[in-house]
């Protein structure tokens, strides 16, 4: 009937928790509008199934969350892997999100021609104040059909941690296990099968 | 008889679930994307408040009503009109759709340097087949928010013409006058004020396919 093309039915699954009519672009349309200053300097900003949204405000106790976090991930990723803090992941061509924290393969040099792609990741972490609904659904889905190995979720307002493994993509991606850990509990830290010890809940939360 | 329907529910589709916040683009920088060819030919887009939204790939009995109502207003527009198809429009800040046909003020070399602006366009056409949704709900009330005079919807499926008149442009845009027209029914022609005739709604749909010929 209609001679539109049709989004593979995951970015269509997405797409309609998103903007109905949104013309999705891709990755490198994205990357050449920055280039070309179309954005204003203090954009924090996200591609998401092509969509370009804006990254919610920081607030005090995220940024608790995350210097904390910063110390105790960094301390424990030891070679071969690296941590980097709110900075760009491609995962597919129309998606580059930039997650609280992700644990990418190598040193910092081996990203400075391409940001760190999924098969190079082993953690993504986000941390939600208030984009819970965000960060376990549609970035839940994004990261999933990415096939990112863990994805954790610190809901602030719990004082709890969703800890996602098991990946599943398909046409409803999702994660097969799902964990969710009290503030007095630990998490394993595990990169790609590699154990770096453990993290208790509260030690990162403010 | 012309029957006056109630306008069609909310659509949603302004809101956006799932808790993204979309970066909104200006016209401005929506024009430097394409200057810079970070938008090319292939990519079939106009800027709804701020968001590229796709334009859909058209069909045949779409191609007819619009070259149709192209050719008819062309001839029952005076000189001072300027018929434009699929061209934009600026209605606002953050949004310029391309609608199927509209009409606008002056000539057409009055546009070299700019598109026309919501303020010298007299009246949007949108031809509808899949996108009724879309046209009768965020189009609509974008060009209601722009004071677009009058606004027609071709709706294709069901053979009606809808007349949108008497903008209201506050916190919830829409339009006061909504009539649904027929085939037999016929639509006056007025550009700001000024009557130009009347076009029938029949020439202006695709003929209805013989009965036994399957398309």
């Amino acid at each position: 009937m209609t001679s539109v093309v049709e989004p593979p039915p995951e970015i269509a699954v997405a797409r309609a928790a998103t903007v109905a009519y949104a013309y999705p672009i891709s990755v490198a349309q994205f990357e050449a509008m920055d280039r070309h200053d179309l954005f204003g300097p203090d954009e924090k900003l996200e591609l998401i199934h092509g969509l370009i949204t804006r990254k919610a405000p920081i607030k005090p106790p995220h940024a608790t969350c995350t210097a904390k976090l910063m110390y105790l991930l960094v301390t424990r990723c030891n070679s071969p892997w690296t941590l980097r803090c709110q900075l760009p992941v491609v995962l597919t061509a129309d998606s580059m999100p930039q997650p609280d924290f992700v644990v990418a393969r190598g040193t910092p040099d081996d990203y400075s021609d391409a940001h760190p792609t999924p098969a190079q990741i082993a953690l993504v972490v986000e941390v939600s104040e208030t984009t819970l609904a965000f960060d376990l659904g549609v970035k839940l889905a994004l990261y999933a059909a990415a096939k990112i190995p863990e994805y954790w979720v610190v809901d602030l307002t719990a004082r709890r941690l969703h800890v996602h493994t098991l990946p599943r993509g398909g046409k409803k991606p999702g994660y097969r296990r799902t964990m969710v850990l009290e503030a007095d509990a630990e998490v394993p830290l595990t990169l790609r099968g590699e154990a770096f010890g453990s993290i208790r809940v509260q030690e990162f939360l403010p | 008889m012309p029957s006056v329907a109630e306008p069609p529910p909310e659509t949603a589709a302004t809101s956006v679930e799932g808790g993204l916040t979309p970066y909104r683009l200006s016209v401005a920088k929506y024009e430097e994307m394409a200057r810079h060819g970070i938008l090319g030919p292939g990519d079939k887009v106009e800027l709804l408040h701020g968001m590229l939204a796709r334009k859909m790939t058209t069909h045949t009995p779409h191609t007819f009503a619009t070259v149709r109502l192209d050719r008819i207003l062309e001839s029952l527009c005076g000189r001072g009109w300027c018929v434009r198809s699929q061209q934009p429009v600026i209605a606002s800040d953050d949004s310029m759709p391309e609608p199927d046909v509209s009409v606008a003020q002056g000539a057409l070399d009055d546009y070299l340097v700019r598109q026309p602006t919501a303020a010298q366009t007299a009246l949007v056409v949108e031809v509808s087949d899949s996108t009724l949704r879309l046209d009768l709900g965020v189009k609509l009330k974008l060009y209601a928010a722009a004071m677009i005079p009058e606004y027609w919807v071709v709706d294709l499926s069901n053979g009606k013409l809808h007349v949108h008149t008497l903008p209201r442009g506050d916190k919830s845009p829409g339009y006061r006058s909504t009539v649904v027209l027929g085939v037999a029914d016929a639509v006056p022609l007025t550009l700001s004020g000024e009557a130009f005739g009347s076009i029938r709604v029949g020439d202006v749909l695709p003929p209805p396919p013989s009965p036994g010929v399957s398309p």
